[in-house]
């Protein structure tokens, strides 16, 4: 059997096929303005990497913006549920996911099916999510992708004393101008970020083992700064961080699919 | 004859006080580099002016970028700064509004510009003058064009989003489903002037509020802030840019005397 999941996020749409023990595909595409036509392309995408036809597919789950609009899904599933589900089937061990993505950020606590079982957000400022650090990139004059390499080259780190992502860029030019290393700069890009999540930490409570998701998991300075502020390691995942969501997805899928075929229509053990 | 400057997060603006009148003002981009303008302040004055650096009996700095200069110069208060030219510039003033690139202030004054209590937006770019510069950007609109542009609107648009960032992106949308740029301009003027009255509504205003910094170059800020207030505002002369500048050269020439 096999299902799928797919999450459209702000700035990237992914999508996982999985059969009944394994990740089968994944792709990971800079979403379009319509959802609808994101969740297509990235489902797309995984179909043809497996050679797995739409038929074929026995139950498919749409999590993040427009989730209920996606015409092909069968269910949708909060993107909250669906990365605590994803990241704890990536690595049992995980309790407390941190999902910092493009417009938002969450701290979400699970148990061991990775079912949720709390969470706090911030999607009212881009301080703390991946917008700041876009900004930033854009400052610099380079891709977002180059940041993580660059902050872990620096030794020095500048004190950013602003919040506002806006306000930030007209630091990172301040420090540039002092003459300050890019490298610096951008470390202390990082550990402004990962102060701004450790604050969500506070406030949901900390469980072992910790884990990042979400596009900005792949800035390896982010993710080691957020160790330092948090005082304990980051576990990592069997998959893209990125996908955890979508993999989340699949995940509700099989679990409903499974459940509907036992007769057992309340579906108790997913949360909408 | 005291220079007095403000080097903002935006702007860099220097005043040549002589007998107790402002007897030229100007003003060059900052650039992130308080020291360059700085020097770009006084190249101006020393090339329009034919005054050197080395003429005026005191340079007094402020604002965000005081302790940058680069020149020898006294530095004063920013909030001083702003309570004493409010008052020079209209003696009974009790309360002012100053709206800079990235921080407003509101202030609540006691008699001869004493500072009774004030409160600052330097956290979050929301209400702050960035904020329409950024948007503005976004839309290619010029910045003195816009109160013009902004009468034309015909609808009202909303915008969910406090956070400049994530309201940028909500322009960008509306540019895409085609809405006007009149009316974008109108609602996002709405929407700073909404944050601005409420900063306002944490002091004790009262009559008259002397509105100052470069937001109160735009008519349609000034009018809807009336409008948010219900009440009168004055705006800053020589200029609503130059008040701190005014006020740091004010401090010199009290220094001096």
């Amino acid at each position: 059997m096999i299902f799928a999941g797919v999450d459209v996020g702000s700035m990237s749409a992914e999508a996982v096929l999985l059969d009944d023990a394994a990740l089968i595909a994944s792709s990971i595409r800079v979403v379009k303005p319509d959802p609808v036509a994101s969740a297509a392309e990235v489902l797309e995408d995984v179909m043809q990497q497996s050679g797995v036809r739409r038929e074929q597919i026995a139950c498919c789950v749409s999590t993040g913006y427009g989730r209920e609009r996606i015409p092909f899904s069968q269910h949708d599933v909060s993107e909250i549920s669906c990365h605590g589900k994803g990241a704890c089937w990536a690595n049992p061990k995980v309790r407390t996911i941190l999902d910092v993505g493009g417009q938002d950020c969450k701290a979400i606590r699970v148990d061991g099916r990775g079912d949720l079982r709390d969470f706090v957000m911030n999607d009212k400022c881009a301080a703390g999510t991946g917008r700041f650090l876009e900004g930033i990139a854009k400052t610099f004059g380079v891709h977002v992708s180059q940041l993580g390499p660059m902050a872990l080259k620096g030794t020095d780190p500048v004190q950013i004393s602003s919040i506002c992502t806006v306000f930030t860029q007209f630091d990172v030019m301040v420090h540039l101008g002092e003459g300050r290393t890019v490298e610096d700069v951008a470390l202390g890009v990082a550990q402004a970020l990962a102060a701004r999540v450790s604050r969500l930490v506070a406030k949901v409570g900390l469980e072992q083992s910790v884990c990042v998701t979400g596009g900005v998991a792949k800035n390896a300075a982010v993710v080691r700064a957020l160790q330092e502020v948090l005082g304990v390691e980051v576990c990592g995942l069997s998959v893209d961080p990125q996908i955890a969501g979508a993999l989340g997805a699949a995940l509700f899928a099989r679990e409903r699919w499974a459940a509907e075929r036992a007769g057992c229509t309340r579906a108790a053990a997913t949360p909408a | 004859m005291i220079l007095g400057c403000d080097i903002g997060t935006g702007f860099t603006k220097g005043v040549v006080l002589q007998d107790g009148n402002v007897a030229y003002a100007t003003r060059v981009e900052t650039r992130a580099r308080p020291a360059r303008a700085m020097e770009a302040v006084l190249e101006d004055i020393a090339a329009v002016r034919g005054i050197g650096a080395g003429d005026f009996e005191e340079i007094v700095v402020t604002g965000w970028g005081q302790g940058k200069a680069g020149t020898d110069c006294r530095t004063e208060a920013t909030i001083s700064c702003l309570a004493r030219a409010a008052v020079w510039a209209e003696p009974a003033c009790r309360s002012v509004l100053c709206m800079g690139t990235q921080q407003s202030v509101a202030l609540s004054l006691g008699p001869a510009g004493r500072v009774l209590q004030y409160i600052a937006n330097d956290k979050c770019a929301s209400g702050a003058g960035k904020f329409l510069e950024m948007i503005l950007e976004a839309l290619e609109c010029p910045v003195e064009r816009s109160a013009e542009i902004a009468r034309c609107a015909d609808k009202k648009l909303p915008i969910s989003s406090q956070c400049a960032v994530f309201a940028e992106s909500e322009v960008v949308s509306l540019i895409h489903e085609g809405e006007s740029p009149a009316n974008i301009v109108a609602a996002i003027l709405e929407h700073l002037a909404k944050s601005l009255v409420s900063l306002c509504r944490k002091v004790n205003l009262r009559d008259p509020l002397l509105v100052a910094g470069g937001l109160a170059n735009n008519p349609q800020i000034v009018a809807l802030l009336e409008e948010g207030l219900r009440r009168r505002v004055c705006s800053f002369r020589p200029g609503p840019d130059f008040i701190a500048a005014v006020g740091a050269a004010l401090s010199g020439r009290r220094g001096a005397a």
